[in-house]
């Protein structure tokens, strides 16, 4: 009798969180609508203390009632995040969002809102990828590889084994190029350390294609401005040993250029740029034939001298 | 997802531009200025009878207009001993005076002959860059060895120009000629 009288309060107390719980999620989404951020957000927080940490045991009914609060706290969050943290690349909101469209889905077993869930947190997913891409910046640029990755980290939770090929392309070369044009090249010796994570960031790129023209060029002319400013920067009271040694680095660099600026020239045979950068190398390389050789050839296909 | 592809068609002409300015480098001439710090090595490595101790310190180009611009750049306002740097630029082997240091470039080595009669008993240290010169009236000549830019040296030749070539300078010659 007595189990029976404790089975019973039990049901009672979650009947009336559940009832309490779906009303406070009603209401906070009235005020939503209403463009009143603050209560709704009061109010959904304390639709959702009322969910349980284990669902596994809930009714159909119940389930389907925690979806939805869900789904309602993720639309509070998510308008939260676009009013007051929009510009913000680690807003608290935007996280919370998406927290809460997951956990819709996990009780969703209807499936009822899974289709707004997804295509929400792909809206979110972009935002990412929108910050991650505004950051690439003197100041930003390792928040913006924090934003790429939880754009792909929040790709995955909608579409497990999605192909991120062409986004990393796009993305990695953007930032090698960012890092060595904005920060390594605005003050080297400052930033000497964004050389090797320009070189890093088109590494990634040519991992994932080494058939990408940008990337190969670009890895070719690092190694070769390297080798051409540490002449540039010589002391001129450099002594025969400092000469010599510094030849022989500047030869490392300029090898090292050669197969990336051959791999170019090979991806796209008229581009004027890569000539020029293989006349460059041999140059360097003190190889005077080879490098007249693309000389001339710069000069018949880009009429230039 | 249009401003996107905006921002990201921004990066790349950014990129590409950038690279366009990259590429710049290659058409910076190294080896002239490569050149015009050894042609300073040398200078600084031997040693002048004493009547040319007094007044410029002078390094005379034939040829080699961007050797010669390096030399200017870097060297110009610079001292061998207490010696002032005077670069000097000639148009051939006929209009050359009395100078410490002659670089003769590789487009004008035809005028070694002529050079080598106009500065004979001359303490002018000749330095060329031509495969075989260095038996022909230079004390010193450029070459190419494993991708670098190296130099040999014809001691005798510099000594009958009454030079006394540095310890230095005879050791880190790629080859030597006594």
């Amino acid at each position: 009798m007595q189990k029976k009288l404790y089975i019973f309060v039990v049901f009672l107390i979650v009947s009336v969180a559940s009832f309490g719980q779906g009303k406070l999620a009603i209401q906070a989404i009235y005020h939503y609508q209403n463009n009143d951020l603050d209560s709704a957000k009061l109010l959904i927080d304390q639709a959702t203390e009322l969910i349980p940490d284990d669902t596994a045991g809930l009714s159909r009914d119940k389930k389907m009632l925690h979806a939805q609060a869900w789904h309602f706290r993720g639309f509070i969050y998510k308008a939260i995040f676009k009013e007051r943290e929009a510009g913000n690349p680690q807003s608290p909101s935007r996280e919370e969002a998406v927290n809460a469209f997951v956990k819709s889905m996990v009780v969703d077993v209807e499936q009822e809102h899974l289709e707004n869930n997804k295509k929400t947190i792909r809206y979110l997913a972009d935002t990412y990828f929108n910050d991650a891409v505004n950051l690439l910046d003197t100041v930003s640029y390792e928040q913006s590889l924090k934003s790429y990755a939880r754009y792909k980290a929040t790709m995955e939770i909608i579409q497990q084994g999605y192909n991120f090929f062409q986004k990393d392309l796009e993305y990695y070369n953007a930032l090698a190029s960012t890092v060595y044009s904005v920060i390594y090249d605005a003050d080297r010796e400052a930033n000497a350390r964004f050389y090797d994570e320009a070189l890093e960031a088109y590494g990634v790129v040519l991992g994932l294609d080494s058939n990408d023209y940008n990337a190969n060029y670009n890895t070719a002319i690092l190694y070769y401005n390297k080798g051409v400013n540490k002449i540039k920067s010589l002391d001129p009271d450099a002594g025969l040993l400092i000469l010599n040694q510094t030849q022989d680095e500047c030869a490392e660099l300029f090898r090292k250029a050669e197969p990336y600026m051959l791999k170019a020239y090979e991806l796209n045979p008229t581009r004027c740029e890569t000539i020029f950068g293989l006349s460059g190398i041999y140059f360097g390389l003190n190889e005077i034939e080879k490098s007249n050789h693309y000389k001339e050839l710069l000069k018949k296909i880009c009429g230039e001298e | 997802m249009k401003r996107l592809l905006t921002i990201l068609f921004i990066l790349s002409l950014f990129s590409a531009g950038t690279t366009f300015g990259q590429g710049r480098n290659t058409s910076y001439d190294i080896n002239s200025k490569l050149k015009a710090q050894y042609i300073y090595n040398f200078a600084k490595f031997a040693d002048w009878p004493a009547t040319y101790k007094q007044g410029n310190f002078v390094i005379g180009v034939i040829g080699g207009t961007n050797v010669y611009n390096e030399l200017v750049k870097l060297y110009s306002s610079k001292r061998i001993g207490s010696q002032p740097i005077e670069i000097k630029k000639y148009a051939s082997a006929s209009d050359v005076n009395k100078c410490h240091v002659l670089f003769l470039d590789n487009s004008k080595s035809n005028q070694l002959p002529q050079l080598v009669s106009r500065l004979k008993g001359k303490s002018t240290l000749i330095v060329t860059e031509k495969e075989g010169l260095i038996h022909e009236g230079a004390s010193i000549n450029f070459f190419i060895r494993s991708n670098k830019l190296a130099y040999e040296l014809n001691k005798t030749e510099a000594n009958n120009r009454k030079l006394i070539i540095g310890k230095t300078l005879g050791d880190l010659a790629a080859k030597r000629i006594e």
